[in-house]
């Protein structure tokens, strides 16, 4: 089969996970509204269901251009959403009261997906410096930093808007503030160690490949003060006690940090990652 | 005498201060910030970066002035690095001590500030200490004793080392590329096929020395055998490799291949291949009989298919050489087929000639004769000398391993009291966590309660009773 036609089938298959994870996003936002605790297992069902055809796009795509989605921003977008539900879903299995996040980890992830389904889907030769062991690594780290920063954003928001209208029924129905606000703690923890993966891969595969494991590129000096500021971050809510509205407010800073970092800086600042992260 | 020792023990609590630490991160990441905002030297051209001081008058003499166009080897730069390294290994040395205090205290006390949340309930039946171990043994606690019907389960007690072994890398990692900015060596040559570097430091077309390192020596020669390139189907490039030959004055000869990110290790010196290679067209010019040969090196285009271009003044004279060189005029090759240069020499503004020539064809120019001589293979190689990139690499690992015991392995701590009388065995509990309190709460409420609901309890009449 020709590649137009993986392709074709590529795009269909991503929007019926989009379709699903729609409809997921859907009962999970019934669920804390009416309360009814038993629909957020189809929620979690038509969660999984969706990430059947999603996996079999990324998996489609993967085989036939015989390499991972890290070229262009189609497919790299399409893969960090499917990172992102991937950990959701494990996470929720660990801890329950990480579920009711649902309600924003789903729009956030078929966003994603769909605005990457809306670029250009051609696929990409990999250039010979990212024919190599440690770019994996580098990019699988990103990917699960990226996702779980997310899940931190996600408590964090909740936590803020929860103590601001406290009165709100929909709200109460999360679970308690403080404990929202040590998920979010949880997972921006989670976020830091995968970036430091994701830095430390990235300087081994520099090394490697131009033998300079720091070049001052702007990402990865954007990359350096993104994790600089959540180190910043834990030290303020360990050692100055920075809890729940002050640490929601210095994690709502670090994640747009990251957002820039990883989803905007490589396609304004001419980097050496912009020439593999294509549009 | 106690004004000095006020002052010592005043700048040791400066040093060993958390602010003090904090303050510098903040200062070294405001300086990263600018770093990125203002044009580098090291990544900009001369004109843009004269264009964007003009277009920022006031600015523009400040950061002149502080360095701050080649922002990461600034004075000011270094120095915060200097006195963050400084500040650090007070705090890591602080914690070390610190951590190996709390590890050996025996005496905790149950009434202990930390030990906020803790139960207490009465048993008339039998022994149940070896019940409430099982259960803290099944939920992964390793059992302390700390006196007699004193008891510690601790969790994940490798965690308490997490952030002393968190700073030290971080130490570690900043000594190194200390280092890196002292002393490194790190060159980049342009290599003929066939033709070899001798190891001398004026062979490198650029060099990037630390700033006490002496001048790069290479201790060995290289001499370019071959370039293989290899192309995608869609004319995108795959692969580049270079054999190599390197040998020594003791005679040593050894044959070996570099490509990207495979690089080539010979005596200490880290051999790499960059993407820069193409192809050296040998021109020689024959003015007022004498020979004149002059080397131009064209980098491969990014597409394969695409001429070699480059536009070059020829020394001695007022020539101005645009060529256009393919090596394969009739196909998508890299291979030299049927080469061919497209020239156009212009003099003062007057075309002298536009045509093409094949190698070993000659042309008029005037009164003087000019020769396609030769063609050949260039690649650009990067030689560095670096002895500190493996402290580099110890330190991430030293990183990660301190951030994953302290995020994703947070400790955990049980006190665990037996006290008995004649008719009951009262049994006490405290729990501590230092991260996330609020979540162990709920785990060692969950765990009390599974205590408490066990058969042998609730058989007697017990009480659960929150202090």
């Amino acid at each position: 089969m020709s590649s137009l036609n993986w392709l074709k089938y590529e795009v269909i298959l991503h929007w019926i996970a989009v379709a699903l994870y729609i409809a997921a996003s859907v009962i999970f936002t019934y669920s804390l509204f009416f309360k009814n605790g038993k629909v957020i297992r189809h929620a979690f069902l038509l969660t999984i269901i969706g990430l059947v055809p999603h996996s079999a796009a990324l998996l489609v795509r993967w085989i036939e251009q015989g390499h991972g989605p890290y070229m262009t921003r189609y497919e790299v977008l399409s893969s960090d959403a499917w990172v992102l539900l991937v950990m959701f879903l494990l996470f929720s299995v660990k801890w329950k009261k990480v579920q009711h996040l649902g309600v924003i980890i789903l729009p956030v992830a078929f966003l994603m997906i769909a605005v990457g389904v809306m670029r250009n889907a051609a696929m990409q030769n990999l250039p010979p410096s990212l024919r190599s062991v440690w770019l994996i690594m580098h990019v699988t780290f990103a990917k699960l930093a990226g996702g779980a920063i997310i899940i931190s954003f996600a408590a964090a928001q909740i936590f803020l808007l929860k103590i601001k209208r406290k009165s709100n029924n929909w709200l109460a129905k999360f679970p308690p503030a403080e404990i929202i606000d040590e998920y979010s703690y949880k997972f921006a923890g989670f976020g830091f160690v995968f970036w430091t993966i994701n830095i430390a891969a990235g300087s081994i595969w520099a090394q490697e490949s131009w033998g300079r494991y720091w070049a001052w590129d702007p990402i990865e000096t954007w990359s350096l003060i993104t994790w600089l500021m959540y180190g910043i971050y834990a030290h303020l809510r360990l050692f100055w006690n920075w809890k729940g509205k002050k640490s929601a407010i210095a994690l709502t800073v670090c994640f747009l940090l990251s957002l820039f970092t990883i989803f905007i800086l490589p396609f304004v600042a001419k980097t050496l990652h912009s020439q593999y992260f294509t549009p | 005498m106690i004004v000095r020792l006020k002052m010592k023990n005043k700048m040791k609590k400066i040093l060993l201060s958390r602010s003090t630490g904090l303050t510098l991160i903040v200062f070294a990441a405001m300086l990263c910030l600018a770093g990125v905002n203002i044009p580098q030297v090291s990544d900009s051209s001369p004109s843009f970066i004269n264009g964007w001081k003009e277009s920022h008058p006031l600015l523009a003499p400040v950061i002149s002035l502080l360095h701050f166009d080649r922002m990461f080897s600034s004075e000011i730069f270094v120095a915060i690095v200097f006195l963050l390294f400084f500040v650090m290994s007070f705090s890591v040395w602080n914690l070390f001590t610190r951590t190996r205090k709390k590890l050996a205290r025996q005496n905790l006390k149950f009434s202990e500030k930390s030990f906020k949340n803790y139960f207490s309930f009465i048993s008339q039946d039998g022994d149940p200490v070896k019940n409430v171990i099982d259960t803290f043994a099944g939920k992964g606690y390793s059992l302390k004793n700390l006196s007699q019907g004193k008891y510690l389960f601790r969790k994940y007690g490798f965690s308490r080392w997490g952030g002393f072994i968190l700073h030290l890398g971080m130490l570690i990692i900043i000594a190194a590329a200390l280092y890196t900015f002292l002393f490194e060596k790190r060159g980049f040559i342009q290599i003929l096929e066939r033709d070899t570097f001798f190891g001398s430091s004026e062979e490198f077309l650029s060099t990037e020395n630390g700033v006490f390192a002496s001048p790069f020596v290479p201790n060995f020669n290289v001499t370019l055998e071959k370039l293989t390139p290899d192309y995608y189907p869609d004319g995108n490039l795959k692969f580049v490799e270079s054999s190599i030959l390197v040998s020594t004055t003791a005679d040593t000869r050894i044959h070996g291949s570099l490509s990207i990110n495979n690089p080539y290790k010979f005596g200490g010196v880290n051999i790499y291949q960059s993407t820069s290679f193409g192809y050296t067209i040998c021109l020689l010019l024959n003015k007022n009989g004498k020979d004149i040969p002059t080397y131009f090196s064209l980098e491969h285009p990014d597409k394969l298919g695409k001429p070699f271009t480059a536009i070059s003044d020829f020394p001695t004279t007022d020539y101005v050489f645009k060529m256009e060189f393919r090596p394969d005029i009739n196909g998508s090759s890299f291979s030299l087929n049927q080469p061919s240069l497209h020239l156009i020499v212009d003099e003062k503004g007057m075309i002298q000639f536009d045509g093409t020539m094949k190698p070993g064809e000659s042309v008029r120019l005037g009164d003087q004769e000019l020769t396609f001589v030769d063609i050949r293979h260039w690649s650009g190689l990067i030689l560095t000398e670096n002895q500190s990139v493996i402290f580099i690499f110890l330190g991430f690992g030293l990183v990660i391993l301190g951030l994953i015991s302290v995020y994703i392995f947070p400790m955990r701590e049980i006190y665990f009291v037996v006290e008995k009388n004649e008719n009951a065995i009262r049994l006490s509990f405290g729990g501590r966590a230092v991260r996330e309190p609020r979540r162990f709460e709920e785990e060692f409420r969950n765990y009390i309660e599974s205590i408490y609901l066990k058969e042998n309890f609730t058989n007697v009449k017990s009480e659960l009773v929150e202090i």
